[in-house]
């Protein structure tokens, strides 16, 4: 490891994960300083709708070049490794539980929710999951709506 | 007395039938969700926010305090028994707190957790009762400088209490306060960074960000970490009520608990995790016998245990004198009062006094409920955390669903959801802690606010945030405590503090 001494221009990332959070932070920040370039900057007496937003933009991206830059020459954590099954299935279950509450009801909308994000388990066991979706919709619907009179839609609209 | 007539307006208001039934409530519920693996104070809170926008004012207040400190027992509860703090104010209690459980001794850690937690609780709302008139009084006086420098130095209070690197911190706050500023520019009318969406022009959801970097982030950390088995030592309890012994023994840890959370809670960016932390940290030097902490010492839940309820007491004052939150959760406080038409802030302690009294009244009655519920009722948490995970994840994202849905009932929350639940995601991978930029985003619109009006009154010149007495304090505060941890020595004691 000692043992790299006189490699010259040799760019290796040597801190994977900071190198990418920090570029992630110069992108959101270079972002918001074009976006913010739409708008009126003002003066600082008279501060624009764009002056908040470009001091902060600025300081993203200096803060971001803080932690990429330095990533370049100093050893640190590799990328972490991203579990892409429990990330996607979530984050689809969410979704999907907000399509069907517009058009299918509640109750559709918490079972979908429900069998799609089981799926994130690998260990999926299917009767379980159909007992815990009735479950999981009877409850709610007891809790939310009966108890608690929100206002949800419980079926299907048409 | 004042604080005798104003505890009295506050109990005659909090004492109920009503009102008590919905502390009752709270603290049930708060305790239930909390207790689940990995869902803290912040995504219980947001939760069940939505149980109190039929409630009035004072209900609401007071069911949600309940709720917060169910929430934190909740969590302390599952670091005892499966070693899963379910917030960062209760890794600490892990340590020992699990050992005791191992051998055998979970019931006299978790008594002696709600014990002490009682003890803070009761003096530190005593703390609140008798501080926060006198600094809403301050606040009333404060200058827009003095507000905006104010929120800097909370905002690197949260910054240096963040575990991991403080750039990554900083990083997090400015992302949080940029995502506070999305949506209608309240001056001049024009919509910021809405990229054509009409549904933000009202701004991000900020239960839909919390809920989604603090609630279904953590259910997909969770998932991948399957592997990992979890033992839940549940088999022998043992008598919940610790030893004459064992009280004894606690006696001044639970003391010395109380006055350093009471203390550090009100720090912005403090509260319930630095108290815990430095609470046991102090109790390893000079309790003495130094027994053998980490090895199931009682002491050492009795003082971070003590001090994080202390804590999260006293983080109340802030909030409720100064409408600044020092942690999310009273960002989510915040966020509750809005819904309620009341604008937090020094005015409300004299526009609605017997609220005001009826929150601080309400932080006794829920510890009291805490101690006399969760006592006879840890079987049934208990049995709760023998439930597999695979069948509660599902249940948890059903609550998260409904919670984000229904603060508006509007779908497009839901997509805000997805979009930061996988931001969130990604961020915890590449070691950001969410806490910084969830207060970013609740001070963004109002640092912005505040900057705007004190250069406008000093015509634009920016030396007014350090002319400024209390500013330039404030500053002075913020760049000591940046500079405290650049210090070699302290920043390695930082990092061996906040290291699990």
């Amino acid at each position: 490891m000692r043992f790299e001494g006189k490699r010259g221009l040799s760019l290796r990332i040597r801190s994977q994960s900071d190198f990418w959070c920090g570029l992630l932070f110069v992108a959101i920040g270079a972002t918001v300083l074009i976006a913010a370039g739409h708008y009126r900057l003002g003066t600082a007496a008279r501060m624009g709708p764009a002056y908040f937003p470009t001091l902060l933009g600025g300081l993203l991206v200096f803060l971001g070049g803080t932690l990429t830059i330095p990533a370049l020459f100093r050893d640190g954590e590799k990328f972490p490794r991203l579990h892409l099954r429990p990330l996607a299935m979530v984050l689809l279950s969410v979704a999907a539980f907000g399509v069907s509450l517009e058009y299918l009801g509640f109750a559709v909308a918490v079972a979908v929710l429900v069998v799609i994000g089981s799926l994130a388990d690998p260990d999926l066991r299917p009767a379980e999951t159909a007992g815990l979706a009735i479950f999981l919709v009877v409850f709610s619907i007891a809790i939310f709506v009966g108890l608690l009179g929100l206002p949800l839609n419980l079926w299907p609209s048409l | 007395m004042d604080i005798v007539a104003n505890l009295a307006l506050g109990f005659g208001v909090a004492v109920s039938l009503k009102n008590l039934l919905y502390c009752f409530f709270g603290v049930f519920l708060g305790t239930l969700i909390g207790v689940l693996p990995g869902i803290g104070p912040v995504a219980t809170v947001a939760m069940l926010l939505p149980l109190t926008f039929n409630l009035d004012p004072a209900a609401a207040m007071i069911m949600l305090a309940g709720i917060y400190y169910g929430a934190q027992y909740g969590g302390s509860t599952t670091a005892i028994l499966v070693n899963i703090p379910g917030e960062s104010s209760s890794v600490i209690t892990t340590l020992d707190g699990y050992q005791m459980a191992r051998q055998g001794r979970a019931g006299p850690a978790l008594g002696i957790a709600a014990i002490g937690s009682f003890i803070a609780g009761s003096v530190a709302t005593l703390v609140v009762a008798l501080f926060s008139p006198p600094l809403a009084e301050i606040a009333l006086k404060f200058q827009p400088a003095d507000y905006f420098s104010l929120m800097v130095f909370g905002l690197v209070g949260a910054v240096v209490l963040a575990r991991g690197s403080l750039r990554k911190a900083i990083a997090m706050v400015v992302l949080g306060l940029m995502l506070g500023l999305i949506g209608t520019d309240v001056n001049s009318g024009v919509m910021r960074f809405t990229f054509g969406i009409p549904a933000l022009a009202e701004g991000i959801s900020f239960v839909a960000l919390a809920m989604g970097m603090f609630g279904i982030a953590e259910v997909i950390t969770n998932l991948e970490q399957r592997g990992k088995n979890r033992e839940v030592f549940t088999s022998r309890l043992g008598s919940v009520l610790p030893s004459r012994d064992d009280l004894r023994r606690s006696a001044w840890s639970i003391a010395r608990g109380t006055v350093l959370g009471s203390t550090l809670g009100i720090l912005p960016g403090g509260g319930a995790l630095l108290a815990s932390f430095a609470a046991y940290t102090i109790e390893k030097k000079i309790a003495k016998p130094p027994r053998n902490f980490g090895d199931g010492d009682i002491r050492g839940v009795a003082a971070p245990e003590s001090a994080n309820n202390a804590g999260a007491q006293t983080s109340f004052i802030p909030m409720l004198t100064l409408g600044v939150p020092s942690n999310p959760t009273m960002a989510l406080m915040i966020g509750a009062l809005m819904i309620q038409g009341i604008q937090p802030g020094p005015q409300v302690m004299t526009q609605r006094p017997e609220l005001f009294w009826a929150i601080v009244a309400s932080m006794w009655i829920g510890n009291l409920f805490l101690l006399a519920l969760n006592l006879p009722m840890i079987g049934l948490w208990v049995r709760l955390l023998r439930v597999p995970y695979r069948l509660l994840f599902p249940a948890i994202l059903v609550f998260c669903c409904i919670g984000v849905f229904t603060i508006n009932n509007n779908v497009s929350d839901m997509f805000q959801l997805v979009v930061f639940s996988g931001l969130g995601y990604l961020l915890i991978k590449l070691g950001c802690e969410p806490a910084p930029l969830i207060l970013g985003l609740v001070l963004g619109p109002m640092m912005e606010e505040y900057l705007r009006r004190a250069l406008l009154i000093s015509l634009g010149d920016p030396t007014v945030l350090v002319t400024s007495p209390l500013s330039l304090a404030f500053l002075l505060a913020a760049a000591a405590l940046l500079a405290s941890i650049a210090v070699p020595l302290i920043r390695k004691q930082r990092e061996a503090a906040l290291k699990e």
